[in-house]
């Protein structure tokens, strides 16, 4: 019976909650928030402690990112990049980096560049460049991504650029499971100058010359799908309270000192709009 | 309808807002910046409203800002999330 009460205060505005939903009360809303901030923090917990079990599925062929690389530049009038071994090992060693020191970024934590990687391969490039991806679901989504951000895509559609190299590489960063796509493109020196004219290489550039490990990940609890079904539960609460809340208000004739419903109803939907568009993964 | 230039004016700030979310898809620090802006500019569009209609009240006020904290914090956290 309490129960009901409750309910009835939380979601149905009258006398005993001051014609106003409970739930739409900002004492309410605060709760609400700090509620949403500590589920959000225990899942950070919860992937540093049981990095096995939060992740993500992803099924991301490396020769499909690579058709699909040259598919682009066809469309744009250029050649398609070779496959290179020595890239796709540079690609290999820049995700392993990025694995064992735990970090998501062109320049790693104690400085080191990406171009470092082509060093260490053997790889003597003239122009060289390297594009990042993470938590994709699908090699469509990794190189549609690439494409909607001019400095990837001008990676991609580089006319400079010969050829390329590709990792796909699974492993745990900040104590979630991730996959982890790393294309480097390059335009070797001319074979017997032994003067290489390092240009400076573009971050966000690449070109797969090799194909790397196509590894498809299992299924596990991804933190960003969990967060996302939170998000639009909590906010599809809340807009639910407001259309109660703002149809009683009005069929009850009630007058009182309040918000618009339907402002808040037209924010809440919009941003709601927001969380569903917003999909996984990203690029840098 | 009443104050319909009001809330048409709420819905063409949050329309350039998502369109602008949406075609940053792929860089997440201009996405944050602009749900920070989106919440600032509804907090804004309320009070103004209720200034307007001579009713402002520094509850309603505290509405807007619950409701604007609320929903940004949600989308917030979704972005960091990748």
């Amino acid at each position: 019976m309490n129960l009901l009460v409750w309910f009835k205060d939380l979601f149905i505005p009258h006398s005993r909650n001051n014609h106003k939903a409970k739930l739409l009360h900002p004492a309410s809303l605060s709760v609400v928030v700090a509620f949403f901030l500590v589920s959000q923090f225990s899942l950070n917990f919860f992937t540093l402690t049981s990095p096995s079990v939060l992740g993500f599925a992803s099924n991301i062929k490396p020769e499909q990112v690579i058709e699909l690389t040259n598919q682009k530049r066809l469309e744009s009038g250029l050649e398609p990049l070779e496959l290179d071994e020595t890239l796709n090992e540079v690609a290999q060693k820049k995700a392993g980096d990025m694995f064992a020191f735990d970090y998501w970024a062109h320049i790693s934590p104690s400085g080191r560049d990406p171009w470092s990687f082509f060093q260490e391969a053997g790889y003597k490039y003239i122009y060289a460049g390297e594009n990042l991806a993470r938590d994709f679901m699908n090699s469509e989504s990794v190189v549609g991504a690439w494409m909607n951000s001019p400095t990837h895509k001008d990676n991609i559609l580089n006319s400079k650029y010969k050829e390329t190299g590709l990792a796909v590489v699974n492993g745990t960063l900040n104590g979630v499971e991730t996959t982890l796509v790393v294309q480097v493109f390059g335009t070797p020196t001319p074979a017997p100058s032994q003067t290489a004219l390092f240009s400076r290489p573009r971050l966000g550039e690449a070109s797969a010359a090799a194909l790397a490990t196509s590894q498809e990940s299992q299924p596990k609890l991804s933190p960003f799908s969990l967060t996302k079904t939170a998000a639009v539960f909590l906010l599809g609460l809340i807009f639910g309270a407001l259309v109660v809340d703002a149809f009683l208000v009005s069929r009850k004739k009630i007058i009182r000192l309040s918000g618009k419903n339907l402002a808040h109803l037209i924010f809440m939907g919009f941003l709601l709009l927001a969380v569903i568009l917003t999909s996984q993964g990203a690029i840098l | 309808m009443k104050d319909l230039k009001h809330y048409l004016g709420l819905i063409t700030i949050l329309s350039i807002g998502l369109s602008l979310f949406l075609l940053f898809d792929y860089n997440r620090q201009v996405q944050l910046i602009i749900i920070l802006i989106l919440a600032a500019a509804y907090v804004l569009w309320g009070t103004f409203f209720h200034s307007v209609k001579r009713e402002f009240h520094w509850r309603i006020f505290l509405e807007y800002v619950g409701v604007a904290a609320l929903a940004s914090i949600v989308v917030i956290f979704l972005l960091l999330r990748t």
